[in-house]
C-alpha cells in the first residue's frame, strides 16, 4: 500500500500501528509476512536475540518488534497523541501513555466528525429536550448543576473503529490502531434525570441527539453527525450529560462545554457540543446512524465480502477488550533479567471483566493476571502480573480478557465491511539481553 | 532480505501543519506596478505571487472543485440567488460590489475598480485583511495554485468568457514542474499523473489528504467512496475525465496491496 514510506519510517511514527499494519500489510511482494521466505535465522538476525518460544509462533505472524518510539505531534492541551489526520482533526494515545488509572485530559483521544464550533461559551450555552416528552425544556449548564444532582464517575469511551488498521482486506475510514480509548473521570448529570423531569411519553423509542459541530463541506444545516440510543441505555443511570472532565472543564476537542456520556456503546453515541436531544418514536435516522454507519453484518463475512445494506445491524454493546499499558512495547531488558511487572487495563462494553490471562510463549500456556474491580460500573478494570522468563531472548506478552459473559477476545478479527469491533488481543514485543 | 529497502525518509505527520514554502516566496513584483487607475488601493500591500501568468494554462475543472468551499456562501450559476455572499455569475473583470440586489459592507462598496485578476488574486488570499470589515468569513486561499485555478474556473461563468491573457508559458510549466517536484502535498504524497487534482481535489476542501493516504482501496473500492460523498456528503460530482484521474491515480498509489 504505502510503498513510498521506508518501514523504519513506518515503525517509527507509530508503533501500535506498525504491529497491525506489519500483521498484514506490509508492502513486500508476498504480502503473506515476513516469516513465510526469510525464516528463523533472519528472524533472530533482525531481532538480534535468539527466540526461546520460536515452536510456538504462528507462521505469518509479524513480530511486535518492529515498532520502535512514537513522535510527538503538539495539538494545544494534549501530550503524546498521534495524529492520524490533521482535518479533521483525529488522534489517538499510544498504549503505554494509557497507563493512568483515570485517562488525563491531555491524553484523551480525539475524534471529530466534522469541524468543531469555532468558540463556544458555557454561560450562554443551552440544551433543548423535545420530541416524545410532556414537557419540552430548555436548559442552560447551570440549570443542569442546579437542578439535577450532579455525579462524577469513571467511564470508558471507545470509538466503534478503533483497531480499524488491522483490518485485512482494510476497510474505509480513520485507520485507528489501539488508543481510541480513554476513561476519563466525566461530572454531570443523569441523562435519565433530566429525561424525567421532561417526562416520557410512551410513545418514546429512541433518542436523537444534535451538537454545534459541522458538516466538513460546510454546508449550512447539514449535520456532521447525529446518532441516538435506544430509550433503555438512555434511561441507564450511568449515561450522562458531563460538563466536567477530569475535575476540570471538557477540553474543546472533547466537546466542551457539554457532551453525553453513553458508556460501554460506540464513542459515537455520546454527542460532543450537545445541544439537543431529541425524543423520537422511531430508531432514530441522523446522520451517520443510517445505511452501513456503525453498523455491522448480522452473521459472519469473509474478508472482503460484499454485503447488503439490509443485512446491517446496529452496534451497541462494545465487545471486550483489554489494553498492556506498561510495558511499553518492544522494551529492552538487561541481561540477566528474568521477570517484569506487566499491567494494563481491561473493559466489556455493557458487562463487566471477569478474568484477565497472560501468555508469552504465543499463546500456548497462559497465567490468571490480578484483576480488580471496577471503581464504578462501565469504569474500565485494572490488573496487573509479574511475568517469569525462562532465559534471555525475545518474548511476545499476549493478553486476553475474559468478560462476565465468558466471551473472550479473539486473536483474530471477525471481519465487517466497515472496520468496527476490532477486539483482537493486544500483543508486546519484550527482548532480554543476553 | 525480505524488508524493503529503504526508500526516501520522510517525516509526512509533522509536515501536515507546514504551509508550503514553495507558494509563499516573495516575488518583486508588488501592487504598485500595477496600473494605479484599476486596482484598488490597498491599505497594506502583501507580496504574493501573481496569477496572471499561469492563468492561460490552469485547468478550470480543478478549479470547480476547489471552488466547492465558495459554495457554502455564493451561488455560482447564472440566476442563482444571493445567498450570504452575492452570486458569482459574471464577476471576474466587472465592477466591484455591483450585483444588484445584494448588500455590500462599506469595506467591499469602498473599493475601486473592477475585479481584475490580481485584485481577485490579493483578495481571496486574504479576505478579511483585504477589504477589512467585510463580511466575508473566509480565511483564505494561502496557495498560488489554489488562487490561479478558482480564478480561471470563475472566468468560466460568463455568458462571454473573457479570453485569459496569453501569459508566460515558461513561467507556467516551471510552476506545474515545481509543484510535481517540491511535494505540494509532503513527500510521502505520490507524484506522478493526476498527484495534483488528487492532492486538491481529495485534501483541500473538505478533509485533508492525511484521510486519504490511511487508506487502501481498489479502484472499484475508491469509486465507492467517492459515489457516498457526492450522495451523502455534499461533493460535488466530478467530471468524468477528472473522475477517472483521480481513480487511477487513487488506485496505483492507495491499493489494497
Amino acid at each position: 500500500m504505502k510503498k513510498e514510506r521506508d518501514l523504519a519510517e513506518l515503525y517509527q511514527d507509530d508503533p501500535q500501528r506498525a504491529d497491525y499494519e506489519v500483521f498484514g500489510r506490509i508492502a513486500d511482494t508476498n504480502r503473506r509476512g515476513f516469516l513465510k521466505k526469510a525464516g528463523l535465522a533472519t528472524l533472530m538476525t533482525y531481532l538480534g536475540a535468539n527466540i526461546p518460544f520460536y515452536k510456538n509462533m504462528p507462521s505469518g505472524l509479524i513480530p511486535a518488534a518492529f515498532a520502535e518510539g512514537l513522535s510527538d505531534f503538539k495539538i494545544a492541551g494534549k501530550n503524546g497523541l498521534i495524529v492520524l489526520n490533521d482535518r479533521p482533526v483525529n488522534a489517538q494515545t499510544a498504549a503505554h501513555l494509557l497507563d493512568d488509572d483515570v485517562t488525563p485530559t491531555a491524553r484523551h483521544f480525539i475524534r471529530n466528525n466534522g469541524l468543531p464550533p469555532a468558540s463556544v461559551d458555557a454561560s450562554t450555552w443551552t440544551l433543548d429536550i423535545d420530541g416524545e416528552v410532556e414537557r419540552p425544556m430548555k436548559l442552560s449548564i447551570q440549570d443542569l448543576k442546579r437542578n439535577f444532582e450532579v455525579v462524577s464517575y469513571k467511564l470508558q469511551l471507545e470509538c466503534g473503529g478503533n483497531g480499524r488498521g488491522a483490518f485485512n482486506p482494510p476497510a474505509k475510514g480513520n485507520q485507528w490502531t489501539l488508543g481510541a480509548v480513554s476513561n476519563s473521570e466525566w461530572t454531570g448529570v443523569r441523562l435519565m434525570d433530566v429525561l424525567k423531569a421532561a417526562g416520557i411519553k410512551d410513545s418514546a423509542v429512541y433518542t436523537g441527539h444534535y451538537g454545534a459541530d459541522s458538516h466538513l463541506s460546510g454546508i449550512p444545516g447539514k449535520d456532521a453527525i447525529s446518532r441516538g440510543v435506544p430509550i433503555a441505555k438512555a434511561m441507564n443511570p450511568y449515561s450522562l450529560i458531563v460538563f466536567g472532565q477530569n475535575g476540570g472543564p471538557i477540553h474543546p476537542m472533547n466537546g466542551a462545554p457539554l457532551r453525553l456520556l453513553i458508556p460501554g456503546w460506540p464513542g459515537s453515541c455520546s454527542q460532543k457540543w450537545l445541544n439537543r436531544i431529541w425524543v423520537r418514536d422511531k430508531v432514530h435516522d441522523g446522520t451517520k446512524m443510517t445505511g452501513t454507519a456503525y453498523r455491522v453484518p448480522e452473521y459472519n463475512v469473509a474478508p472482503g465480502t460484499k454485503v447488503p445494506t439490509k443485512d446491517f445491524g446496529i452496534i451497541n454493546s462494545m465487545p471486550v477488550k483489554s489494553l498492556i499499558t506498561h510495558p511499553q512495547t518492544n522494551v529492552k531488558l538487561p541481561s540477566g533479567t528474568r521477570s517484569t511487572f506487566v499491567r494494563g487495563h481491561a473493559w466489556a462494553g455493557d458487562n463487566a471483566v471477569s478474568a484477565m490471562m497472560i501468555s508469552i510463549d504465543f499463546g500456548s500456556t497462559w497465567t490468571y493476571a490480578s484483576l480488580n474491580g471496577p471503581p464504578n460500573p462501565y469504569s474500565w478494570q485494572g490488573w496487573n502480573s509479574v511475568v517469569n522468563f525462562p532465559t534471555h531472548g525475545y518474548y511476545e506478552i499476549w493478553a486476553k480478557a475474559i468478560d462476565s459473559t465468558g466471551k473472550e477476545q479473539p486473536f483474530a478479527i471477525n471481519w465487517n465491511p466497515k472496520g468496527y469491533l476490532n477486539n483482537s488481543m493486544h500483543r508486546i514485543a519484550v527482548t532480554i539481553a543476553s | 532480505m525480505p524488508l524493503p529497502s529503504k526508500i526516501s525518509l520522510s517525516k509526512s505527520k509533522q509536515k501536515i501543519f507546514k504551509i508550503p514554502v514553495f507558494f509563499t516566496k516573495c516575488l518583486l513584483i508588488t501592487l504598485v506596478i500595477a496600473s494605479w487607475s484599476s486596482q484598488p488601493v490597498l491599505a497594506q500591500s502583501k507580496e504574493i505571487e501573481p496569477v496572471t501568468p499561469y492563468l492561460a494554462s490552469a485547468n478550470p475543472a480543478i478549479g470547480k472543485q476547489i471552488a466547492v468551499i465558495c459554495r457554502v456562501c455564493h451561488n455560482l450559476q447564472k440566476g442563482e440567488a444571493h445567498k450570504i455572499g452575492p452570486n458569482l455569475w459574471n464577476i471576474v473583470q466587472t465592477k466591484i460590489a455591483s450585483k444588484k440586489g445584494f448588500t455590500y459592507t462599506p469595506a467591499l462598496k469602498n473599493l475601486k475598480g473592477n475585479w481584475e485578476y490580481e485584485t481577485l488574486n490579493h483578495f481571496l488570499e486574504d479576505p478579511m485583511t483585504y477589504a477589512k470589515g467585510t463580511m466575508m468569513a473566509f480565511r483564505g486561499l494561502k496557495s498560488n495554485f489554489e488562487r490561479v485555478h478558482v480564478i480561471a474556473y470563475l472566468n468560466t461563468l460568463s455568458d462571454n468568457p473573457g479570453s485569459l491573457p496569453e501569459g508566460d508559458q515558461k513561467k507556467a510549466s516551471s510552476m506545474n514542474e515545481a509543484i510535481l517536484e517540491a511535494s505540494f502535498f509532503g513527500s510521502t504524497w505520490p507524484t506522478g499523473a493526476g498527484s495534483m487534482e488528487t492532492g486538491f481535489v481529495c485534501g483541500r476542501i473538505c478533509h485533508s489528504e492525511a484521510l486519504v493516504q490511511q487508506q487502501g482501496q481498489t479502484r472499484e473500492g475508491w469509486e465507492e467512496v467517492i459515489e457516498w460523498m457526492v450522495e451523502e456528503q455534499g461533493m460535488e460530482k466530478l467530471d468524468d475525465d477528472m473522475q477517472d484521474l483521480i481513480l487511477s491515480y487513487l488506485s496505483k498509489h492507495f491499493n489494497v496491496e
